[in-house]
This record gives structure tokens, sequence and C-alpha cells, in this order.
């Protein structure tokens, strides 16, 4: 076990590495001077000498490069031209947004997803299965931003049911919650699908298995074969999914963000990418890609642990 | 029947998709509006005899923008899909002939880019490369090839052991003949499968960077394009926004049936609907 850890953390090191290696060079691409961009259009010469100095932008590459995980390793992601406050500032202030509004999703695809994965096997072949089908290739298929929009034009404009977006604050948490119903609709749908399809195959390996006849035989209620014995087995396949889930739904929520108005950094990020604000965009990429892959480090050691047939196989 | 029968839904999926290629190639045979036509007099009309699906804030005929806008979202999805396939493809293949040290830094290079969640790296390489619907694709396929390149190195490391291979090597023909006529053949079916499959996923991409203003300027109209400016009229005109996305969800979905179709065609033993 504790060889898997460190092996896995070694791995991370050289991953976190390349990930600020490419945002690097990345940000090498990025077209126009950055000095001038600080300074202004109409500094003098002089003045924007001076910031190339600051910046480090006369030094070799490699000492660039140096320069920049030195800023990195402190915390300073640069300035954002458009709120021109520090970037890092800027993203802490969203991302708790972003995380609500994600683990919301997640815990409602589960809610939903599992069960119905879960019946579509056990009714294998039924109407329910056929359904479950149905119901996964409309998840895969559709645009999650124009559903986000029909449902606000549907729940809001035509009904007046639901408020229309942006979220309100938890210290009123019946109108937080309204406003979070229709965003969670919307970033759920691929992830839904997603987890009944995996459940539905992880349930459908499981079920022919001699200790589900064994647990029947004892005399146990179907609840409890399936609900407990069956769907342990099948548990840590599904919480991989769950996990990985939740790195690309961190990506994945800036479509919907942007949608409803959400305060999220997805939708920072595309207000950046509107006012060509480079700092800006480049520090919510490489804060999502550190995120993403502490994410998978965890759903990875999880997953040794949660089932110790892996990290034995790993060892041997 | 038979055929449904047979290939389950891929059969009119296939169908729905050729029409869909046609109407790409030829969209004047559909509709005789032009998409470009502007009518101030006609402007935000519901959709009625005179206009199908409507017409936006400038009296433009809807149904004829989103028929010419098929041909966008097709390209594109088709594009960004062969590009990553190619890249990802020939970067597999040489990680797993080109011995062990080129393997290790080409899969260095495939985890780097794996750990990044690929909207995010696609808006960033987007925002830097201008807004324009080629510099969408290239930005997604840049943030797709790894997939390819580490599903194409496991296939080539699976057979590049193999008799044939060996049988090829000792009657002296060259490495990069080997490579191509006798490894590259024999991995190929699941990087075309997991080719098919993704078609759907890089339109609804491609749609998505479009939609958040990195794809097509205005006024081509592209269906992510469309929905982006129909959200400005979204609570007065609904079928401004509604028929675009209409068309992605039906053309995803083909997409999707016949990369299932693909899929089960290629591996006999997978189960029906798994």
């Amino acid at each position: 076990m504790l060889s898997f850890l460190a092996r896995r953390c070694v791995g991370i090191v050289s991953v976190l590495v390349g990930i600020v290696i490419v945002t690097f060079i990345i940000v090498q691409l990025i077209p126009g001077d950055p000095a001038r961009q600080l300074t202004g259009p109409e500094a003098p010469p002089e003045a924007i000498a001076q910031a190339r100095r600051e910046l480090g932008l006369d030094r070799p590459r490699l000492v660039q490069f140096g320069l920049y995980v030195a800023r990195l390793a402190r915390g300073d992601l640069g300035v954002s031209v458009l709120t021109r406050r520090p970037v890092l500032a800027d993203l802490l202030d969203r991302y708790p947004a972003t995380v609500e509004l994600t683990i919301a999703s997640l815990v409602a695809s589960a809610i939903i997803g599992i069960p119905l994965g879960t019946a579509a096997a056990v009714g294998r072949g039924r109407w329910l299965d056929h359904a479950s089908r149905l119901i996964a290739l409309f998840g895969m298929s559709l645009p999650t931003f124009w559903l986000g929009l029909v449902l606000q034009w549907g729940a809001y404009g035509e009904l007046g049911w639901l408020p229309v977006g942006s979220r309100a604050p938890w210290s009123r948490p019946g109108e937080a919650l309204l406003h979070m119903v229709l965003p969670t609709i919307t970033l759920s749908t691929v992830t839904l699908a997603l987890l009944m399809r995996i459940t539905r195959s992880a349930m459908l390996e499981t079920l022919p298995q001699a200790f589900i006849t064994t647990a029947r035989s004892k005399g146990l209620s179907e609840w409890r074969v399936i609900g407990v014995h069956a769907l342990r087995n099948a548990g840590p396949v599904i919480f991989t999914v769950i996990g990985l889930r939740l790195g690309t739904l961190f990506g994945g929520a800036v479509l919907t963000e942007t949608v409803f108005s959400w305060p999220g950094v997805g939708l920072y990020a595309v207000q950046a990418v509107e006012s060509k604000d480079f700092p800006a965009i480049m520090g919510f990429t490489l804060t999502l890609a550190l995120l993403y892959t502490l994410v998978n480090l965890v759903v990875d050691i999880s997953y040794g642990w949660l089932d110790p047939r892996m990290s034995q196989q790993e060892a041997a | 029947m038979r055929l449904l029968r047979r290939y389950g839904l891929a059969a009119p999926a296939a169908l729905v998709l050729f029409l869909l290629l046609v109407i790409a190639a030829v969209p004047s045979l559909f509709v005789s509006a032009d998409p470009f036509g502007t009518n101030l007099r006609a402007r935000l009309m519901p959709p009625g005899a005179d206009f199908l699906f409507g017409t936006d804030e400038f009296g433009r005929d809807l149904l004829s923008r989103v028929v010419y806008g098929a041909r966008y979202s097709l390209v594109a999805g088709l594009g960004t899909v062969a590009l990553a396939m190619l890249l990802g493809g020939a970067l597999g293949l040489v990680a797993g002939l080109g011995g062990r040290r080129v393997d290790a830094v080409i899969m260095r290079v495939v985890d780097v880019f794996l750990a990044f969640p690929y909207l995010a790296l696609a808006i960033a390489i987007g925002a830097i490369l201008g807004r324009s619907l080629e510099n969408a694709v290239v930005a997604l396929a840049i943030a797709w090839w790894p997939q390819y390149a580490r599903l194409m190195r496991g296939q080539v490391i699976a057979v590049r052991g193999s008799e044939f291979v060996e049988a090829a090597r000792s009657t002296g023909a060259s490495a990069r003949r080997v490579a191509l006529r006798h490894v590259l053949p024999n991995c190929f079916s699941p990087v075309l499968v997991k080719a098919t499959l993704d078609v759907g996923y890089a339109i609804l991409a491609v749609a998505g960077l479009s939609f958040l203003g990195l794809g097509v300027s205005p006024p081509t109209p592209e269906w992510g394009a469309l929905i982006g400016s129909g959200r400005n009229y979204m609570l007065r005109a609904w079928w401004y926004l509604f028929f675009p996305g209409l068309a992605i969800f039906v053309t995803v979905m083909a997409c999707n049936l016949i990369g299932d179709g693909v899929r089960d065609w290629f591996d006999p033993h997978m189960e029906r609907g798994q």
C-alpha cells in the first residue's frame, strides 16, 4: 500500500512540473508585449523598458522560466487586466461558487443515476432498461448550454417558476436553493447519463456472481441483496467515475456558468477571453489543471483503499 | 426492417447523417432564401408559413441559416477528430515502436496534457490563437490528441511482439515499412472506433467554443454561434436559439448512434447496448 502511494505521488510531481512547463509555453505564445500591456499604450519607452526588466523579459528564456516558477510558488498568478486585482484573489473569490455547483450536480446525478442504472440492470431488457438507454443517449447528445437556455426560457420566461440564474447568498437558503435548480440540472445531464451506464454495466457483471446467489439463499430480501451486497461490490467502479467526473465538471462548468451568469471561475474565464485578459485565462487554466490532478490523485488512492484487490495487484 | 434488427438504430442514424452531409455539401438544394439576406421589415418573426424557423434580429431566414450552418459544424467536428487522431496516432505509434526512452518522453507529455480538463486547455489556446473556426478546431485537437496517443501506443505494444511482425523484420523490412505496413493496419480499428464515437463530442465541443465567442465571426451561421446570438433575444424569440440547438442535438445523436453501431460491429464480444 505504501509503495503504491509513493509511486503515485512521484508520478504526480512529474505531471505538476509538466503542467507548469506547458502553461509557461502557452504564456510565451500570447500575442503582444506583456510589458506594454502593463504600462498602457501611451507609456514612454523608458517605462516600458523598466517594466520589461521588472518582469524579467530581457533575460534568457530559461531564467524567465525560473522566475515564472518562483512567482507561481509565491502564489503570484499576475494581475488581471480586467479587474486590476491579483488573479489568485479573483479566483479564490470565485472557486466556491464553481465547487458548490459542481458538487450539487454530482450529488444530483448520483441520486438519480445510480438507482436508475441499478434498476435497468435488474430489469434487463425490459422497458425501464430501454428507457434508461434513451435517457443516456439524450444526455450524451444534448448541447448542455442550449439545454440551459431552453430551461431558462421555459421555467423562467414562460412559467415564471424559477429564477433565471446567478447565485443567491446562503443567508437566504430557500432562495439560494431555487437559484441552483436550473444550473444543477444543466450541468448534470452528461454525468447522469454516464453514471447510469456505468452502474448498469457494473451491476450486470456483479449480479450473476456466486456471492449474490449465496445472499439470496440466506433468505435476505431482494432489496438487501441488490441495494447492499451487489451495489457495494460495484461501488469502486462507480466511485471512480464520480471522482473522474468531478475534474471534468470543473472544466465543463464554463458553459453552464456562462448561461446562468453563475459567478464561478468559468464565467470569470469567459469574461477574460472576451477582454483578452491573458493573466486571468492562464490563472484559470493552471489552477483548474492543478485541482484536476489533485482530485485524480485522491480518487486513485481511495480506489486502492476501497478495493484492496487493486493495490495488491499493483504490488504484485 | 431487417436492417433495423441487424444494426439497431445505427441504420436510421446513418441515413440521417448522410442527409446532413448532403445538406452540408449543397445547402441550396434545400432552401431558397439567402442565409445572409437581411429584411428589416421581418425582424424576429415567429415560425410560420413564410419562415418555417422564424427570422433573426436582422430579418434573416433562420431555416436557411440553420441549413447553411450544417457545413461548419460537421466539418469542424470531423476536422477536430481527424486532427487529434492523426497527431495522437502518429505519436502513439512512435512511442510504441521507438524504444524505451522515446516512449517515456512521449508518454510523459501525454500525461501532462491529460492533466488539463480539455475545455479549459482549449479555451486558453483558442484565446491565444484568436477567434476563428479553424483555431477552435486546432485548440480542441491539441487538447484531445493525448487520448489517441495512449490508445494507439497500447495497441502497438500488444501487436509489436507478434509473430507476423517478427517475420516481417526477419525478411529485412525497414523499420518504417514494419511500422506502416505491418503494425499500423493491425492497430487501427480501436482507434477508428474511438474516432467515430468522438465525432459527436467534437461537434458539441466546437459548438460550445463557438457559443463562448471562440469560433466563427458574425454573420457566419454556425450553430453554436447562432445559439449565442439568439440568447440575447431568448425571452422574445424562443425560435432563434431553439432550432440551431435542435440541429446540433439531432446531428450529435446520429453520430453517437453510429458510433455505438461501429463499436458493436468491430467488437462482437461486446454485449449489445452496454
